[in-house]
C-alpha cells in the first residue's frame, strides 16, 4: 500500500542514468569530439528514449522520465543520441543536456523521497 | 560554495567511515550478505568522494553544477544506507531472526528464484522491500501474527520486476512488459477517439494521467498475482484486511496527478480472476460476498472514469499473462491441494478467522509458537 518497494526498485537505475549524463556533460565541456564510451552508452540510451520492445522495467521508467520530464522533444532527445555517437556534439547539445541532467536529479530525489515514504 | 564543497564533502567522507565502523561484528549468518554489500558501497562512496575532492576536472569552476549533482547523489546513497541498511543491520533482534527463517522457507516452498532477502521488523511504512539491499522490512510485531504475512509474497514480487539482466527472472519481465505494452495501447486509443469530441478538457487529459501510471501499475498488480498463484486465497484475504483497516477509495482513478497503486477494487477483481484459473471458485465467490460487504459499508461506488481506467478485457489479461511469467518462472503454483507447510499455514490461519472471529485469537497464538518451534527445529 505504500511507493517503497516500487520506487526503490527503480532508484538505482535513474541515479546512474544522472551520473552518466553528468560525467558526458564534463568530458563535452572538455573536448565537444572526445571519444568515450560513456557518451556512446548515453547516445545509444537516448536513441532508444521511444524502443517499444524493451522489456526491461528500469529502463522503461528511464525513457519515461527522459520523455515526460525534460521538456525535450522525442524527435530532440534522438537526434542528441544521434550527435553523441557520432561525437559531433555542439554548444547547443550541452546546453539540451544539461537541461536533462537537471531535469533527471529532480526526478531523482522525488523518486528517493517516494522510497522513503514521503510523498512530493 | 567552492569552500563549502571541500567542507561538506569532507564531512561527508567522515561518516561514511564512522557508517562502517558502526557494522555490528557478531551479526547471525542472515545477515552477512547486507553487512557486506553495505561495507563496499559505503567504500565506493567514499572513494568517489575523495575523487570530488582531488580530482583536477572538479577544480574547474565551469564544472560545479555536475559536482555540486554529483554530491548531491553520494550523499543520497549514504543517507539510505545509513536509514535502511546500517539502521537494519545494529537493531538486528529475535524477531528478525524468526522472520529470516519464514522468508527462507516459503522461498524454498515456491522456488523463488532469487536469493532470500534479510528481513528486519524495522518498518514505518507497512510491507515494503529495497531491492538493491535485498531488505525486506516489516512492521515491528509482525512477528506475532499471521493475517498479513502473506504480504511478504507480494514484496518477495518486487525484485523479479525490476533486478536487470537476470535470465532466471526473464520470463517474468516479458509477460510484464506485455502488459505494459498492451495497457498503454489501451489507453492511446481510448484518448486519441475521444480527443477530437467536444467535452471538458480534464476527460481527455486524464488518459495522459493514466497512461504515466500503467508501468508502475502493472507491477503492483504482477506483484498482487504473484501473491495469489504461489499463495492463494490467503493473499486475497490479506488484501481486504489491509484495506478494510485501513481504508481508503476503492474506486479511485488518478485525474491530474500520476499515482503509483492501482485502485484496490481494479487489484480485487484481478484477484478473483486468478484465484478461479487456480481451481478456487468457492473461496473467490466467499472473498466477492466480503469485498460486496465493505463497498457498501463504505458507501463505495464505481465512477465511470472507473469502468474506463481498469476495463475487464485488461483486467482479464494481465492475469492471464502473469500466470504465463510465474508459471515460466519454475515457481511452484498454488492449487487447492497444495499442502506445504507455510501455504497450509497461512490459508488454515484464514479458514479459522472466519470460521470463528471471536476465538481467533487463542488459535492464532498457539499457531504462532508452533510456527516458531518448527522454525527454530528445521534450521538448528
Amino acid at each position: 500500500m505504500n511507493d517503497v518497494s516500487l520506487y526503490a526498485g527503480l532508484y538505482e537505475e535513474i541515479r546512474e542514468f544522472a551520473d552518466l549524463v553528468d560525467e558526458v556533460i564534463i568530458a563535452l565541456k572538455d573536448d565537444l569530439s572526445k571519444k568515450s564510451t560513456k557518451t556512446e552508452k548515453l547516445g545509444r540510451q537516448l536513441l532508444s528514449v521511444d524502443s517499444a520492445q524493451n522489456e526491461d522495467i528500469s529502463e522503461l521508467f528511464i525513457n519515461q522520465t527522459i520523455q515526460k520530464k525534460s521538456g525535450l522533444s522525442k524527435t530532440k532527445i534522438k537526434q542528441l543520441g544521434t550527435t553523441l555517437l557520432e561525437k559531433s556534439a555542439t554548444l547547443e547539445n550541452i546546453v539540451e543536456l544539461e537541461k536533462l541532467a537537471i531535469s533527471v536529479e529532480q526526478e531523482r530525489v522525488s523518486v528517493m523521497s517516494r522510497m522513503r515514504g514521503r510523498e512530493i | 560554495m567552492t569552500s563549502y564543497l571541500i567542507g561538506a564533502i569532507n564531512q561527508q567522507i567522515s561518516r561514511g567511515e564512522g557508517l562502517i565502523k558502526r557494522i555490528p561484528p557478531n551479526l547471525s549468518r542472515e545477515f552477512h550478505l547486507l553487512a557486506q554489500s553495505c561495507q563496499d558501497r559505503l567504500l565506493g562512496a567514499n572513494e568517489n568522494l575523495r575523487q570530488l575532492l582531488t580530482e583536477p576536472r572538479f577544480q574547474i569552476e565551469r564544472n560545479q553544477p555536475e559536482r555540486l549533482r554529483m554530491f548531491h547523489r553520494l550523499v543520497g546513497e549514504m543517507v539510505h544506507l545509513e536509514t535502511v541498511g546500517i539502521a537494519a543491520l545494529e537493531r538486528a533482534n529475535s524477531s528478525d531472526e524468526i522472520l529470516n527463517k519464514l522468508v527462507e522457507k516459503i522461498r524454498q516452498e515456491i522456488k523463488y528464484p532469487l536469493l532470500p532477502p534479510v528481513v528486519t521488523s524495522l518498518s514505518q511504512e507497512y510491507f515494503h522491500i529495497f531491492p538493491d539491499l535485498n531488505l525486506l522490512c516489516v512492521p515491528l510485531a509482525e512477528s506475532d501474527y499471521l493475517l498479513h504475512l502473506p504480504d511478504i509474497y507480494h514484496e518477495l514480487a518486487h525484485p523479479l520486476a525490476t533486478t536487470k539482466r537476470d535470465p532466471r527472472i526473464r520470463p517474468f519481465q516479458v509477460s510484464l512488459g506485455v502488459v505494459i505494452r498492451t495497457a498503454i495501447e489501451y489507453v492511446n486509443e481510448r484518448h486519441n477517439n475521444e480527443r477530437p469530441k467536444r467535452g471538458p478538457n480534464d476527460l481527455k487529459d486524464i488518459w495522459l494521467v493514466w497512461e504515466k501510471c500503467w508501468l508502475q501499475w502493472s507491477v503492483e498488480f504482477f506483484c498482487d498475482l504473484f501473491g495469489i498463484y504461489t499463495l492463494g486465497p490467503a493473499y486475497i484475504w490479506a488484501h481486504i484486511n489491509l484495506c478494510a483497516k485501513y481504508g481508503g477509495r476503492p474506486f479511485d482513478v488518478p485525474h491530474y496527478l500520476p499515482n503509483s497503486h492501482p485502485a484496490d477494487d481494479a487489484r480485487f477483481r484481478v484477484m478473483v480472476i486468478a484465484l478461479e484459473n487456480l481451481g478456487f471458485s468457492q473461496e473467490a465467490k466467499s472473498a466477492a460476498k466480503e469485498w460486496k460487504n465493505l463497498l457498501k459499508l463504505t458507501s463505495s461506488t464505481p465512477t465511470p472514469e472507473y469502468h474506463k481506467c481498469y476495463p475487464d478485457s485488461l483486467i482479464s489479461h494481465i492475469a492471464t499473462q502473469a500466470k504465463l511469467g510465474i508459471v515460466a518462472l519454475g515457481c511452484r503454483i498454488a492449487s487447492p491441494s497444495t499442502n506445504d507447510f507455510v501455504h497450509t499455514l497461512f490459508n488454515e490461519a484464514w479458514n479459522n478467522f472466519w470460521k470463528d472471529p471471536c476465538n481467533y485469537n487463542d488459535w492464532e497464538t498457539n499457531a504462532i509458537s508452533s510456527l516458531k518451534a518448527h522454525l527454530s527445529s528445521n534450521t538448528k
